[in-house]
């Protein structure tokens, strides 16, 4: 017993990790992709489930009724708007999946099933069109029908979200009423998946999106989903009642789903959370790992534990000495024992862990065993003899002395499980010679400092040597691996890129053969291994425990009506799960009302009547482009370093006549006025203009909104983007596109603290795109 | 003399006729100490002791004999039993000694404890004499401040201040030094006031002593004394303080012992290893108390000596 005991678990504290670092990738990474929502093993997971002493439900009947309360390891800090939240990470999943259906469902073992969408998807040659048919007769949870123009609807508010610049759909065209084409930026053999996604294939209803507008709506989530929400207080509890128009029916014929209410509490604590549990406050917990999980279990709580493929992880920072050496790297990973660790904190009930050497483990199809060969498992010698070798190179790349020892800083949130692993790490180092100070800090903090901003010299490189970190999602390859190493892209904590993996990403990208995509993945396993910018830790569970009454978590019925195994990840499909002895409980029922939808007046009109008359001409600054050039001789500007989308919610009706108008937002009232009057504005036509980022990214900047929100406000909440997971985006010019018109936005620093501080650096390449598009 | 009507709030007054009468049986019971005082003594000498050797073992760099190192992790020996044969007070969940960590412990709470009310007592002392013999505006913009810092919620304040400076061993030290200073100041004034209703300290006044003399000669002496009868039962305020900060999470960086932390790090465990947290706690529980009941006897002490005066 004392031995079972003393097993506490990392894998919840590196799920915690997971939560956060993923909470940070909401705010400028790629919803669209599967990694969005799929980089923690809290999310999809193709994976094994492994249920112990699961209550025999085959037999019991079932009741309608009652009500279940699950305490959550967080809250959801940005809402529920699925393009604008993070709710893809952290505990938010769990509600998601009880509010919204996706498009399609990812089964546990990767396998794509239609859900609101009628059939599988159909792609083009080269698989930059899908085709999707939509199934009649679904309806909102505000009573708007589920169609073809509310997708495409969903899909311009998604554009025009937070995640705009990286979105991989380029537009889209309604076909008929029940069916869509997604035109995509670059072919994606496997856009179904980013499709099933917890936030990217959420279907949510336009209309009520644009009815509560950017701030109320993710307070309002409407859905389609099997519960509608009925009320959430932040930090504490968010309230489900059951939809009484849910469009899927029992197999007894009856309706769905059984429960009548789910309460989600916000217990951040885990022992807490366990506690709770134990004294009946709760009926569910989710745990991140098995910490203390045991005592309950022999107390007769039922445990549902599911090994994904996410993993703790050491991230080296690759940009950095001393972990820009590769020995250094090898020699850190060569230093630890999986064993030590796995002994302090456990990564599943069993006690026995995996070894990992990529990405992927084996209970994924991309796993390959050949391509981790390189990979540097436990062999002190080894590590000694690198991390000599380093330490006596007249060229090291710390600068330091031929003898003086390696020193770095090990970064770390401050759950107590986390740094138990992270002292053992120290000392491991430290038998070495390798002195290592851990730092910790709290969680949101922790996230910005390892991810960075983008305007670092290489954007998202972060502040740091070594982290303790999680990864290891279930996505495709292709979105996984070209956030990973992408050169400046946000999820790559690492900072490590290099032209083979470059070649295999276009490989995955293009090849359509599984076969071709296979030899590309486990190419760039191939060179992780050999590189280690990333150290694995074993594969973590994660658990969920219940009181024995509540049933229906193992089965799970798909949409189509075929048996499917449970996913894991610590998810729960509410439909069907039900309570035994429950009773109905006298709950709301009907549509939720949504505000009528604004048609005139609002700030818009406010800011169209101050903005002074358009000149017939404007003056080129001196040195500027022939205008003829006009949009596409934007890009000659050296002034403009980040180009990029940012949201401007769908607020209303757009009444702005044409112009061209610089914006600062987050500056004192009046500030702005003296901007705007500083910049004239003009008539422009440019129907398409794309640009690329300095890194090369392209973006297709013709698209981005339909209207201009609260444009020309001074201060402007942005809090649905901002502060997801803590680092602000940091754009320094947006262009948005009105039919014919082209707005210029400098300096949106949503959420951030520079304020006018760019606005100095921006001003003279706004004014220089004027001159041009005046020209 | 700046000051020689207000009245004294009698708190804590260091001398009175009534506290000591003359020579009785009761008067001679109150000089000695008592078995709990000189038990408390040598619990706090034990302390002290422990604190030292970990300070010179850290500052020369060598290896306490018989005690292990206290953050050597070793997982195949976690939660040791007390009075296991290999671990006297058994170890923690990383299998780390738990009476090594608590030497080690020692050190900071001794540290952190003696410089923090130290520096209340000499900087809280001066200015709270100061102003208490002064009086006037000075000393209504000093208690004013004074006041105001002592509203604040004491915690809350201080993880505010540790959460924006860092937490090291320093930076924890000045924060809690800085903070204490208004207690002293307000205790230190109190007592200058009650002492200058006191017919002697008139006297020396009438006799032409000047300000400075007063102050230096016939305040500082008599207000220190009960100063530092106040710092002891401080002390024991500070190790709390260094324990609240540690169990939250801000104390100094790991894997550094300190009370505090061992008891946070020993919390899940406490279904099935209660001596991971009880050992440190009633280290802490035990130094506290003795801190207490030597404060309370030299204050009995006290009271006779100024009497005598």
């Amino acid at each position: 017993m004392k031995q079972r005991l003393r097993y506490l678990g990392a894998v919840c504290a590196l799920l915690l990790i997971a939560s956060a670092c993923t909470g940070g990738d909401s705010d400028d990474a790629t919803p669209d992709s599967a990694d969005g929502t799929e980089t923690t093993a809290t999310t999809e997971d193709i994976a094994t489930v492994t249920t112990l002493a699961a209550p025999d439900e085959t037999g019991a009947e079932i009741v309608r009724g009652g009500e279940v309360s699950i305490g959550l390891v967080s809250e959801t800090n940005t809402g529920w708007y699925p393009p604008s939240a993070e709710t893809a990470f952290s505990a938010g999943f769990l509600v998601m999946d009880a509010l919204y259906d996706r498009w399609f469902h990812q089964t546990g073992t990767g396998e794509i099933v239609p859900e609101i969408a009628a059939e599988r998807a159909t792609p083009n040659a080269d698989a930059t069109e899908w085709t999707m048919k939509i199934r009649e007769g679904i309806s909102f949870h505000d009573g708007t029908p589920v169609n073809a123009q509310a997708a495409a609807d969903m899909n311009d508010q998604w554009l025009a979200g937070p995640f705009g610049a990286t979105s991989s759909i380029a537009s889209t065209e309604v076909i008929d009423e029940y069916t869509i084409k997604y035109v995509l930026k670059d072919p994606n053999p496997a856009f179904e998946g980013v499709l099933a996604g917890i936030s990217t294939g959420a279907v949510f209803s336009p209309t009520a999106g644009r009815a509560f507008g950017p701030d109320a709506s993710v307070e309002n989530p409407v859905g389609t989903g099997p519960f509608v929400f009925e009320s959430w207080t932040r930090d504490s509890e968010l309230v489900v009642r059951r939809n009484d128009n849910y469009w899927r029916t029992a197999p007894d014929g009856g309706t769905l789903p059984y429960l009548d209410r789910v309460r989600f509490r916000v217990l951040p604590d885990a022992d807490a959370r366990l506690a709770s549990l134990q004294a009946g406050d709760i009926s569910m917990s989710t745990q991140g790992g098995v910490n203390g999980a045991q005592a309950l279990i022999d107390a007769g709580f039922v445990p549902y534990e599911s090994l994904g493929n996410g993993s703790g992880i050491i991230v080296f920072n690759t940009a950095k000495a001393p972990f820009d050496d590769v020995r250094v790297r090898r020699a850190a990973s060569h230093a630890l024992d999986p064993a030590q660790s796995n002994a302090i904190n456990p990564s599943n009930l069993s006690g026995v862990f995996d070894t990992r050497t990529q990405y992927f483990n084996t209970t994924s199809e991309w796993y390959n065993e050949a391509a981790g060969a390189d990979y540097a498992l436990l062999d002190t010698d080894e590590a000694a003899r690198l991390f000599g070798e380093y330490v006596n190179d007249p060229a090291r790349s710390d600068g330091k002395a031929v003898g003086e020892p390696i020193t770095f800083f090990y970064d770390c949130n401050a759950d107590p499980a986390n740094l138990q692993t992270a002292q053992l790490f120290q000392q491991e180092w430290g038998d070495l010679g390798v002195e290592v100070e851990i730092r910790t800090q709290e969680q949101s903090s922790f996230v910005s400092q390892i991810i960075g901003n983008p305007s670092e010299e290489v954007p998202f490189t972060g502040d740091f040597d070594a982290a303790c970190w999680a990864d290891g999602g279930a996505g495709d390859p292709l979105e996984i691996f070209r956030t990973r190493y992408g050169a400046g892209e946000v999820l790559n904590w690492s900072n490590f890129s290099s032209p083979d993996i470059d070649a295999a990403i276009l490989q995955l990208r293009t090849d359509l053969t599984t076969e071709g995509r296979k030899a590309a993945t486990a190419e760039i396993s191939r060179i992780t291994a050999e590189q280690m910018p990333i150290r694995w830790g074993p594969s973590g569970a994660t658990l969920v425990l219940t009181i024995p009454e509540i049933r229906g978590l193992e089965t799970y019925t798909l949409p189509d009506g075929s048996a499917g195994t449970r996913m894991s990840g610590g998810r729960v499909w509410w439909t069907e799960v039900w309570l035994e002895g429950a009773v109905p409980l006298d709950i709301p029922t009907g549509l939720v009302e949504i505000p009528e939808l604004p048609t005139t007046g609002g700030p818009n009109a406010d800011v169209a009547a101050a903005m002074p008359p358009a000149p017939g001409t404007l003056t080129a600054a001196p040195g500027s482009p022939a205008g003829a050039t006009l949009c596409p001789g934007l890009e000659t500007f050296a002034g403009i370093e980040f180009i990029t989308a940012t949201y401007q919610a769908y607020n209303g009706v757009p009444t702005f006549g044409p112009f061209v108008a610089v914006s600062v937002y987050e500056l004192n009232p009046g500030d702005a006025d003296t901007i705007l009057g500083r910049y004239e504005q003009a008539l422009v036509d440019c129907a398409t203009y794309t640009d690329s980022t300095s890194d090369g990214t392209p973006l297709n900047l013709g698209w981005i909104s339909r209207d201009y929100g609260s444009f020309g406000e001074s201060t402007v909440s942005y809090g649905v983007v901002g502060d997801a997971g803590g680092f602000p985006i940091d754009s320094d010019v947006m262009i948005i596109r009105n039919g014919d018109n082209l707005a210029i936005l400098g300096d949106l620093n949503v959420g951030g603290a520079s304020g006018g501080a760019n606005l100095t650096a921006i001003a003279p390449a706004v004014a220089d795109i004027l001159a041009t598009l005046a020209g | 003399m700046a000051r020689s009507s207000t009245p004294a709030p009698a708190t804590e007054s260091p001398a009175t006729e009534v506290e000591a009468p003359a020579a009785s049986p009761a008067q001679a019971k109150r000089r000695t100490f008592g078995v709990l005082f000189w038990l408390s003594l040598a619990w706090i000498t034990l302390v002290l002791l422990a604190a030292l050797a970990s300070s010179l073992s850290h500052w020369f760099n060598f290896d306490l004999p018989g005690i292990k190192d206290p953050n050597r992790i070793n997982p195949a020996d976690a939660l040791l039993p007390v009075r296991h044969v290999d671990a006297w007070l058994g170890t923690d969940s990383l299998g780390r000694d738990i009476l090594a960590r608590l030497i080690e412990g020692a050190r900071i709470s001794v540290t952190i404890a003696l410089i923090t009310v130290t520096f209340g007592i000499v900087v809280g002392g001066l200015i709270g004499t100061a102003v208490g013999f002064y009086g006037g505006w000075v000393e209504r913009l000093a208690m004013g401040a004074v006041n105001v810092s002592l509203s604040f919620p004491g915690l809350i304040l201080l993880l505010g201040v540790v959460a924006m400076v860092g937490s090291s061993l320093t930076s924890l030290t000045v924060v809690l030094s800085v903070l204490a200073v208004p207690g002293y100041v307000r205790f230190a004034r109190a007592s200058t006031l009650s002492l200058m209703q006191q017919d002697w300290v008139t006297a020396s006044s009438v006799m032409g002593a000047q300000d400075r003399r007063i102050v230096t000669r016939v305040l500082l002496p008599n207000v220190l004394l009960t100063l530092i009868t106040f710092g002891l039962l401080a002390l024991g305020g500070v190790i709390v303080a260094e324990g609240t900060l540690a169990f939250l999470g801000f104390s100094i960086p790991v894997p550094q012992a300190t009370w505090g932390r061992m008891i946070a790090e020993g919390k899940p465990d406490l279904d099935t290893s209660l001596h991971a947290t009880l050992v440190p706690a009633t280290t802490m529980f035990l130094t506290i108390l003795s801190l207490n009941l030597i404060g309370d006897g030299l204050r009995r002490k006290y009271a006779i000596r100024d009497a005598r005066i």
